[in-house]
This record gives structure tokens, sequence and C-alpha cells, in this order.
């Protein structure tokens, strides 16, 4: 095989192989996805249908938070307030939360604590 | 009179044995390249973590060029090795030459050829590929698996930039190697050419380091004379939020996926997919820690030295390695310019709903491609952020790079 031929069999090749596998592995994370992220949501729905009756939960709101802050006066509350309630709604993934308030924690804890803190939460 | 006689040998011996009169010009030349290497890692922070032990290496290997020296056997004549080493038991096999017997003694070999074995091995970059998996966050891709589309475009420049090697004169083999520069990945970079074309190691790896620390600058041009202001500014919808047992899932379907289309590439993706199981899994976290920093430190010491240490004058010091340094180049660009391009077709068939700009991102270079389209599509619209949504693709890319290198170690290797 001269070296021209060997070329464009070598980029035909890479592009079809490169392609089938990537899209193989798309409607595979595709399928799966679909079908967990809908078991996970039923199950979600479910559990705040159980809640229905507490008092504190109320679905069917938007989360508006009645916060309470006492933050430093040099800070953007409406910011901070956005920032937190993304936080929250990202770890809770659900529309049911109700930020009700949000304190400032004490200062609490030593340097070596903080190190670890940021060490661990520090993007890579 | 004696003892002036020995001393003056003793000199002279020493002034022999001496860069002074073993170095070459190709040498001092180098020792340059490496110095400006040296101040581009630390004084611009290009890449640090690797350019700064790839040029120390090179340093090294100039300096003194037996560091890399492969162990060899001495022939000794037997009498002489008797007499200097009395009373040892000698069991070295021997060699009769002319009528005098020689002992044949083995030699060691440099301190930097022991450690170079990780790279001609192909140890290193799948363990550095380890330490990668347990530091990514797979999750922008598993929201948006199209963003694979943009991780296989990405891959196109690897294939057309092997033309242009051929076209060039290299071998086959030589223009696989060159052509993986265009995948914009380091360590993949390493394995393929330490399977393919092991004594292009040094200017492959440098020239791949090197237009990885300049994306912020090869990418932006490139991203702007293909995509129109109007697709630039397109905001995207926010992803879906991505399960833990998805993100478990996925190594594991990925890795078995991988390895059975492509055996070859199962070194790079199997560990990169075990780092990420690390990870994701949340079980093993002391060993995810380890793997993502002190195993990654040493690896990576380990591979920069000895990498640049492949870098010797009459190696490096060829039109080859120019041609090497204006192909990966072109290997870049080809892979920024497919993926835009195929980011303008998503543009296109999604209604408008995807920016071209994520597209470039396809190269790998994590996270540095996926914050280039980010600052690209900011300048266009300040309140755009594009990140997460680059991450994707820049994920991807390192896939479609490891699947790629699978592809040219299968057909040329």
């Amino acid at each position: 095989m001269d070296n021209l031929t060997l070329s464009i069999t070598i980029l035909l090749t890479g592009f079809a192989v490169v392609f089938a596998v990537l899209l193989i592995l798309i409607g595979i994370i595709k399928g799966y996805g679909t079908v967990i992220y809908s078991i996970q949501n039923r199950k979600r729905e479910k559990k705040a249908n159980r809640n229905t009756d507490l008092p504190k939960v109320e679905r069917d709101d938007p989360p508006e938070p009645a916060a309470v802050i006492e933050a430093s006066p040099d800070t953007d509350d409406d910011e901070l307030i956005a920032v937190i309630s993304a936080a929250v709604y990202s770890m809770y993934s659900s529309s049911s939360v109700r930020i009700k308030s949000i304190r400032k924690a004490p200062a609490r804890g030593s340097a070596w604590r903080s190190a670890g803190l940021s060490d661990n939460v520090r993007p890579f | 009179m004696e003892i002036l006689n020995g001393f003056l040998e003793a000199i002279k011996g020493l002034w022999t044995d001496s860069g002074f009169t073993q170095l070459g010009w190709q040498n001092y030349v180098m020792m340059a390249v490496a110095c400006v290497l040296m101040y581009l890692a630390i004084k611009k922070q290009y890449e640090p973590l690797l350019l700064l032990p790839i040029a120390f290496g090179m340093l090294l290997v100039n300096l003194y060029p037996a560091i890399m020296g492969a162990p060899a056997t001495e022939l000794i004549e037997c009498s002489a090795y008797e007499a200097a080493h009395q009373g040892q038991v000698i069991s070295y096999a021997t060699t009769t030459l002319d009528g005098v017997t020689y002992y044949n003694v083995p030699t060691y070999g440099g301190l930097l050829y022991y450690l170079y074995q990780g790279v001609k091995l192909g140890i290193y970059p799948p363990l550095i590929f380890l330490g990668i998996g347990c530091m990514t966050d797979f999750g922008p891709l598993i929201a948006s698996p199209k963003s694979f589309i943009l991780g296989a475009a990405a891959q196109i420049g690897i294939f057309i930039t092997f033309i242009g090697a051929i076209l060039l004169g290299f071998t086959p083999a030589q223009a696989g190697a060159i052509g993986i520069i265009g995948g914009a990945d380091g360590p993949t970079a390493i394995y393929v050419t330490s399977k393919l074309a092991p004594e292009l190691l040094g200017p492959i790896a440098v020239a791949a380091y090197s237009y990885m620390a300049l994306v912020p600058i090869i990418q932006p041009p490139i991203m702007k004379a293909l995509t129109t202001k109007k697709e630039c500014s397109v905001v995207m919808g926010q992803l879906r939020p991505v399960s833990k047992l998805e993100k478990i899932i996925f190594p594991i379907i990925v890795v078995i996926i991988v390895a059975i289309a492509l055996p070859s590439a199962a070194p790079l993706v199997g560990m990169l997919m075990l780092g990420n199981l690390f990870k994701e899994s949340g079980v093993v976290e002391r060993i995810s820690k380890t793997a993502q920093n002190e195993l990654m430190n040493i690896i990576t010491i380990f591979l920069g030295t000895t990498v640049g240490a492949t870098a010797t004058g009459t190696v490096f010091l060829t039109p080859k390695t120019l041609g090497i340094i204006a192909l990966g180049l072109l290997a870049f660009c080809m892979g920024t310019a497919c993926g835009v391009l195929f980011g303008k077709l998503m543009y296109k068939f999604s209604g408008g709903k995807v920016n071209p700009l994520i597209g470039s991102a396809g190269v790998s270079a994590v996270p540095m491609a996926a914050r280039v389209a980010n600052k690209v599509g900011q300048e266009e619209n300040p309140g755009n952020f594009l990140l997460m949504h680059a991450m994707g693709p820049n994920v991807a890319g390192v896939i479609g790079s490891a699947v790629a290198a699978g592809v040219l170690l299968s057909v040329l290797g």
C-alpha cells in the first residue's frame, strides 16, 4: 500500500471508528440516563406526594426565600441569596424546598480545619 | 616529580572526561532551549507542572548524556580485573580475543535510563490517566451526551495531520505519532509516540505540551473566524442534574464499550475510568486522593524529566523537529476548527440552541479549552456562562483522543 492510499485509509478508518464508538456511547448513555432519571424522578415525586400533608412543604409555590440575612454590610444581599438558593437547589434537585432564613454561621474551628475545607472544595 | 606527573595525569583525565571536551555545539544549543523552556514555565507559567521537569531533563541530558545511557557490557582483561578486585568471587562470562581472556563485566545504565522505562513500556501515561480520572467530573457529558460528537469531531485534526506528515516524508508510524499532537492530550501523545516512534518522543512531547499551554492564544482567532456574532452569543439552557448512580455507571459502560471495540485503547481509557470510578463511588476516598495527588505528582516528575531527557542535541536539532512543530500546530488548529464546525452543525440542527464555541473544547486540554470557550463566549455576551457546557466536549475529547490513539496503534502498531 503506498503512502497516499495508507493516509486516506487511516483518515477514513479513524473518522469512522472514533465517531462510531462515541455514537454508541451517546446512545447507551442517553438510554440509561433517561431510565435512571425517570425512575429517580418518579421516586422523588412519590416521596413528595407522601409529604403533602406536612404544612411546611408547599410544592406548587416557587422557592421564595423569606430570608433573614446577617451578612456584612458590603455584601450584595440579592446575589448572596441567589447563590445560596442555587446551591441548595443543586443539592436537593427539587423545587419543594423552601429557604426560610439565611444566617451567618459563627466563626469556629481552627486554621487547619479551614485549610482542609478549602483543599476539599478547590476546583482542579 | 612522580607526584607532579600523577597530579597532571589526574587533571588531564578530569579535563578529558569533562563536558568541555565531551559536549558538542548541539548540546549547548539544547541547554539554551532548556533554559528558555524553564523561563516560560517559571515566569510565564506555561504548563509548569510538566514543562519544568521536561526542561530540566533536557538540560541534564545535554550536560551529561550518560545519564540516559543504557546498561552495557565492558570487556576487562581478567588479570587486570582480578588485581583490582582481590578476593572477589568472579562469576562473569569470559571472552577470548587474540589469546587474551576478558571478563564481560556489566556496567549500569544512567539514572534517567531506568526511570525512562516507565515511558518506554507505556506505564506512566496510563497512571497519569488514573489521576486525571479521579479529578474529572463527567457530569456535564452525561447530562448532554451529544457533546461526544464534538469530542469526536475535534479528533479529525489528528488524521488530517497524519496525511500532512506523510507528505513531508515521515514514515507512517512517525506520522501517526505526530498526528496525535492534535488530540491536545499530553499522556496520550507520549503513550502513542513511545509505541510508534520512540525516536521522536522529545520533539513531540515538547510540541504537545507547548501547544497545550498556548491554547488561549491559538484557539480564539480560529473560533472567531469560524463563527458569527449571533452564534457566539447563544445562551445555552441549564444542564439537567446528574444522579450519583449515573455517574457510577458511566465509567463502567465506557470502559466496556471502548475496550471491546478497540482493545489497544484499553490501557488509557481503562485507567481513566478506573480513576473516575474511584471518585464517583465515594467508597475509596483515600485511594482517590492518593491517585490524584501523590501518585500523579510522582509520575509527573518521572515522566516529565525522562521525556525531556530524550531531547539530546543530535536528536532534537534536525529539520524534522521543525516539521514536527509545524505539523503539531496544524493538528491543533485543525482539531479546533473541526470542533467549531461541528458545533455550527449542531447549532443549525438544534434550531440555534447550541453555541458552536463549545466545539473548540473537544480538543481535550482539560480544563483550559473549556475556559477558552467560556471566555470567548463572554466577549460577546458577558452574562453567558458556557463553562459547564464546554466541559462536556472537553472531557469527551479526552475519551475521543484515547479512542483515536487506539485506532492509530491498531493500524500502525
